[in-house]
C-alpha cells in the first residue's frame, strides 16, 4: 500500500491497514509530513508522529518533480492500494489521478480522502477537520445549550473518515480479488460526520424538528445525565431504562419514586427530566463521589466517572485487555501507543515499530521494490528528488 | 430481492444480527448497504429502537433509517426452539454481528464455540461495552458510560465546565464503523485461508483509540489533556467568532497563507509585520490576543458581509451548520447525500447515502425498515429449511412471529 497522505485522515486510514498487517510505504516530502510540527515533543521527537507512523516504511519522493512522479508510477505497479488526501484535482495535475494510475496497474484500489468529495461545488475546498464537522452537522450538536458550540478536543472527523475510508479499502479489495478490477474509493470529511446525525436526518425531514445542543444530558433518556459530587468530581449516571431507574432509586434509599406518577414511566420521566435530574443532583451532591460510588455500585447502578488520561492509565481494565502497549523507539527507549482494534482472534493487529525520521526507508525500499543501484539513488539525491535520514540504516527501520 | 444496479461489494455475504438498538444494528446496517444480505433477528416485540426517537404516523423514523436495508425476523432468543433456529441459519451465513452482554449467548448455546460447530468457517462480530475479558466485561455497555471511561468524553466541551455530549450516539457509531472495519478484515482472511475467527469489539477500546496524540504526551511528559472549548489547541487563528447577527462562524487561518488571507480579508494587512501575530509560533502564544482582533471584525459585520469578504480572498471558514442548513446546502443536493426512498407506511423518507463513495460497487439505499417480523416465514422456510406446519407451530408457541400470515 501506498501512503501519500498528510497530517491525519489520510495516514490514520492507512495505520489501520497497517496495523493489520497490510505493508504500508508512507512518502513524505523532505521537509518532512506537517504532523512531525504538531502536538507535544520529548527530546525533539514529534510524539504524536510516533504513534501515526508506527508500522509503516518511510520514504522521501518530492511529488512535485516528473522523476518523482516517475518513481510513484513505478511503485504503483507493485501496490495493490493508494490512499491519498490532497485536494481534489492535484494527483491529476502531476499526472497520477486514477485514469494514469490504472492504466499502470488495473487492480489499484485509489482511495481518495478530501474535505468534500471529488465532486460538486465545494469539492475544491481545503478539507480541515473541524471545518467540516461543522457543515456535516456535528459541531451544532456538541455543548450546551445556551453556549457556543464546542467541540472534543480530538480530530475526531479526520479519524472517523480515516476509518469509514478503511472499511472502504477492505470492501474494495473484496471486490477486486473476485473480479480483478480497482476502483476509487471517494471518502469527504463533511459526508462521514454527517453520517452519524442519522437520526436527526429523519426526524428534521417528516417532522420538522431541529436537534440542538443538550450539555451533558439527553433529553429522550431520563435519568441520563452527569452529576458533580460533593468534592467536585463528576458522574454520568445512566437510570433510563425499568430495571435500572429502580436501581437508582434503591441506591438513593428513595422507594418512594417509584410510586410517584411523575416518573415510574419512561415517558414521564422523560417529560419530568429536569426535576428528576434536581433530585439525583441534590443526592449526590450532599456526597463525595467515594460514597456515591459505594451506594451506586452496591445496587449494580450503571455510572462511571468522567476519566481523564492519568485515569486511564492506572485503570485496571485497561491493563487486563493491554490497552496500551509499549513500543520500542530508537530515539527514546520505548512510547505508549494504543494498542490495534478491533481485537480479531485469529489475525490480531500488532505493533511492530514505531514512527521514525523522515526518510528512515528511502534507500531499502527503492532498492527492494523498484531495483534501484547505490549510484542511481546517489544521483536522485543529489537532484533533490529523494532523500534519505542522514543516519539511514540502508536496511530500513520496519522490523522483520 | 430486486436490486436495479450493477454488483455490489458484499455481494454473496449473508449477515445473521443478533443486536439491538445502535452499534450492533449500525454495523450490519453498512455492510447492507454495501450489498450483503442483512438478516436481523428482534424480539417478538420488536428491538427497543422502535420506540426510539420521533415518530410520524406511529412509526420510530429513527427505526425505518437504521433498519433500512435488511430482512426482518422475530426470533425469541430465550426459547431453546428459538435458539435452534439462530443455529440452523447460522449454517448459511457467514458473518454473525451481535451486542449482547459478554457470556449471554453462551448462556443461549449461541457462543462462538457452539457457532463454530455448526459452521466453522464463522466469522462472529461482538459488540460490548468493554470486550470479551477483562475485569469490567460483565458491566452493561451504554455508549454514554463506555465514552466517559475512554477518556473522550473529559476532552468534549468548555475548560472550566462539565463535560458535555455530543447529542448522538458518537460512540456507538465510531464503534459500529470499527466493527465493519473488523468484519472485513475477518472475511478476507476466510476467503483465503477458508479459517473463521471472532472480531472482539469494545465501545471504550474504539472511542479512546481517537485520542492517540494525547495517550503518547501523557506518556513522556505526564500532560493530561484538557478540553479546549471551541478552539484547536496548537493552533491559530482557528477557533469560533459570531457575526452581528448571531451567525457562529469556525474560522482556520493557522498556516502562513491562510493567515495572510485572512487578514486581508479584513484590511488588516499591518497584522503580517505584527512579531506577536507573524510566525505559527507566535501565533500560538498570543492566541487570545489575535483571536480578539478577529472577534471584532467579525462581531461589527453581518454572516452576508463577512461571507462576501471571505469567499472572496479564499479564506477557509464554515458557518455551523443545523440540519434545516444541510437540507438547503446545494453541495448535499449535488452529491446526493440525502435520497429520498420510498416506503409503503410513511409515504417516503430521506436519509443519509451510503458512505465512502466507491466508484464500481457504490451502496445503494434500496428500502427502509419494515414491521417486525415481516420476512420471518421466507426467511425460515428458505434458510432453516422449517415446513410450513412446523411453522405454524412455532407460531402458536410464541416462538416466532410472522407479520402477515398466509
Amino acid at each position: 500500500m501506498l501512503e501519500l497522505g498528510t497530517t491525519i485522515a489520510g495516514p490514520f486510514c492507512a495505520r489501520l491497514l497497517a496495523d493489520f498487517g497490510a505493508d504500508v510505504i508512507k512518502v513524505e516530502s523532505a521537509e518532512g509530513d506537517p504532523s512531525r510540527l504538531s502536538g507535544k515533543r520529548y527530546r525533539n521527537k514529534p510524539l504524536y508522529a510516533a504513534s501515526m507512523m508506527r508500522n509503516k516504511r518511510l520514504i522521501v519522493i518530492d511529488l512535485r518533480t516528473p522523476e518523482g512522479q516517475d518513481l510513484i508510477r513505478r511503485l504503483v505497479k507493485k501496490v495493490d492500494v493508494l490512499v491519498e488526501n490532497f485536494r481534489p484535482g492535484t494527483l491529476e495535475k502531476w499526472n497520477l489521478g486514477y485514469d494514469a494510475l490504472s492504466a499502470i496497474n488495473p487492480g489499484l484500489i485509489l482511495v481518495r480522502v478530501s474535505g468534500y468529495g471529488q465532486s460538486g461545488p465545494y469539492s475544491q475546498r481545503p478539507g480541515y477537520g473541524v471545518v467540516c464537522e461543522a457543515v456535516g452537522g456535528l459541531r451544532h450538536v456538541t455543548g450546551d445549550p445556551d453556549r457556543p458550540p464546542a467541540r472534543a478536543n480530538i480530530a475526531l472527523t479526520d479519524c472517523i473518515t480515516g476509518l469509514y475510508a478503511a472499511f472502504g479499502t477492505m470492501m474494495a479489495l473484496k471486490h477486486r480479488d473476485r473480479t480483478g478490477q480497482g476502483q476509487v474509493v471517494d471518502t469527504a470529511l463533511y459526508e462521514c460526520a454527517f453520517s452519524f446525525m442519522e437520526a436527526h436526518v429523519a426526524a428534521y425531514e417528516k417532522t420538522g424538528y431541529i436537534v440542538g445542543r443538550e450539555g451533558a444530558g439527553h433529553s429522550g433518556s431520563v435519568v441520563n445525565n452527569l452529576f458533580k459530587t460533593r468534592d467536585g468530581d463528576y458522574v454520568h449516571i445512566q437510570g433510563s431504562q425499568t430495571n435500572s431507574f429502580r436501581r437508582l432509586c434503591l441506591a438513593m434509599k428513595r422507594p418512594d419514586i417509584l410510586e410517584n406518577p411523575k416518573f415510574n414511566t419512561r415517558p414521564e420521566r422523560v417529560k419530568n427530566g429536569d426535576e428528576m435530574d434536581a433530585i439525583v443532583q441534590e443526592w449526590v451532591g450532599a456526597r463525595d463521589y467515594a460514597e456515591v460510588e459505594k451506594a451506586l455500585s452496591a445496587e449494580d447502578v450503571v455510572f462511571t466517572r468522567i476519566y481523564t488520561m492519568a485515569d486511564i492509565f492506572r485503570d485496571p481494565h485497561f491493563k487486563a485487555r493491554k490497552m496500551i502497549r509499549d513500543v520500542p523507539d530508537e530515539e527514546l527507549g520505548s512510547i505508549a501507543m494504543v494498542a490495534p482494534v478491533p481485537r480479531l482472534s485469529a489475525t490480531p493487529g500488532d505493533i511492530y515499530s514505531s514512527g521514525g525520521r523522515t526518510g528512515r526507508d528511502t534507500a531499502a525500499v527503492l532498492s527492494e521494490e523498484l531495483g534501484i543501484t547505490n549510484g542511481e539513488l546517489d544521483e536522485l539525491i543529489k537532484k533533490g528528488i529523494v532523500a534519505i535520514a542522514a543516519d539511514s540504516n540502508p536496511k530500513g527501520g520496519f522490523a522483520p | 430481492m430486486n436490486k436495479p444496479h450493477g454488483p455490489d461489494a458484499l455481494d454473496g455475504v449473508r449477515v445473521l444480527e443478533l443486536g439491538t438498538t445502535i452499534a450492533g444494528p449500525f454495523c450490519a446496517r453498512l455492510l447492507a448497504d454495501f450489498g450483503a444480505e442483512v438478516i436481523k433477528v428482534e424480539a417478538l416485540d420488536g428491538d427497543p429502537l422502535r420506540l426510539a426517537g420521533r415518530h410520524f404516523d406511529g412509526h420510530s423514523l429513527y427505526a425505518k433509517s437504521l433498519m433500512r436495508n435488511k430482512k426482518l425476523a422475530a426470533i425469541d432468543l430465550r426459547s431453546p426452539d428459538g435458539q435452534d433456529l439462530v443455529r440452523r441459519l447460522v449454517r448459511k451465513c457467514d458473518v454473525v454481528v451481535e451486542n449482547f452482554r459478554p457470556g449471554t449467548l453462551e448462556k443461549w448455546g449461541l457462543g462462538y464455540s457452539d457457532l463454530k460447530k455448526v459452521k466453522p468457517d464463522i466469522v462472529m462480530v461482538r459488540i460490548s461495552g468493554y470486550g470479551q475479558d477483562g475485569p469490567y466485561s460483565a458491566r452493561p455497555g451504554y455508549g454514554v458510560i463506555s465514552e466517559a471511561m475512554s477518556g473522550l468524553r473529559y476532552l468534549n466541551g468548555e475548560p472550566g465546565r462539565p463535560p458535555v455530549r455530543v447529542n448522538l450516539a458518537l460512540t456507538d457509531y465510531i464503534t459500529g464503523l470499527y466493527a465493519a472495519f473488523g468484519t472485513m478484515l475477518a472475511l478476507r482472511h476466510r476467503d483465503r485461508t477458508g479459517k473463521g475467527q471472532y472480531v472482539d469489539t469494545a465501545l471504550y477500546e474504539c472511542a479512546f483509540s481517537f485520542l492517540e496524540s494525547h495517550i503518547v504526551s501523557y506518556d513522556k511528559l505526564a500532560v493530561v489533556a484538557q478540553p479546549t472549548g471551541p478552539a484547536l489547541a496548537n493552533s491559530a487563528v482557528n477557533n469560533l467568532f459570531l457575526t452581528s447577527d448571531g451567525i457562529h462562524v469556525h474560522i482556520q487561518g493557522s498556516q502562513t497563507n491562510g493567515f495572510r488571507r485572512l487578514v486581508v480579508a479584513m484590511g488588516q494587512e499591518n497584522l503580517l509585520d505584527d512579531t506577536r501575530f507573524n510566525t505559527r509560533r507566535e501565533r500560538v502564544k498570543h492566541a487570545r490576543e489575535i483571536d480578539a482582533i478577529v472577534q471584532e471584525w467579525v462581531g461589527t459585520r453581518t454572516y452576508a458581509e463577512l461571507q462576501r469578504s471571505f469567499m472572496a480572498h479564499d479564506v477557509t471558514f464554515a458557518p455551523i451548520y443545523n440540519v434545516a442548513d444541510i437540507f438547503s446546502d446545494p453541495h448535499y443536493e449535488a452529491r446526493g447525500m440525502l435520497p429520498r426512498v420510498e416506503d409503503p407506511d410513511i409515504g417516503d423518507l430521506a436519509v443519509p447515502a451510503p458512505v465512502p463513495r466507491l466508484s464500481d460497487t457504490p451502496g445503494h439505499v434500496r428500502h427502509l425498515g419494515h414491521e417486525i417480523g415481516c420476512d420471518t416465514r421466507s426467511i425460515l422456510m428458505d434458510l432453516a429449511e422449517i415446513s410450513s406446519e412446523k411453522l405454524a407451530q412455532l407460531e402458536s408457541d410464541s416462538i416466532v412471529r410472522c407479520a402477515n400470515k398466509t
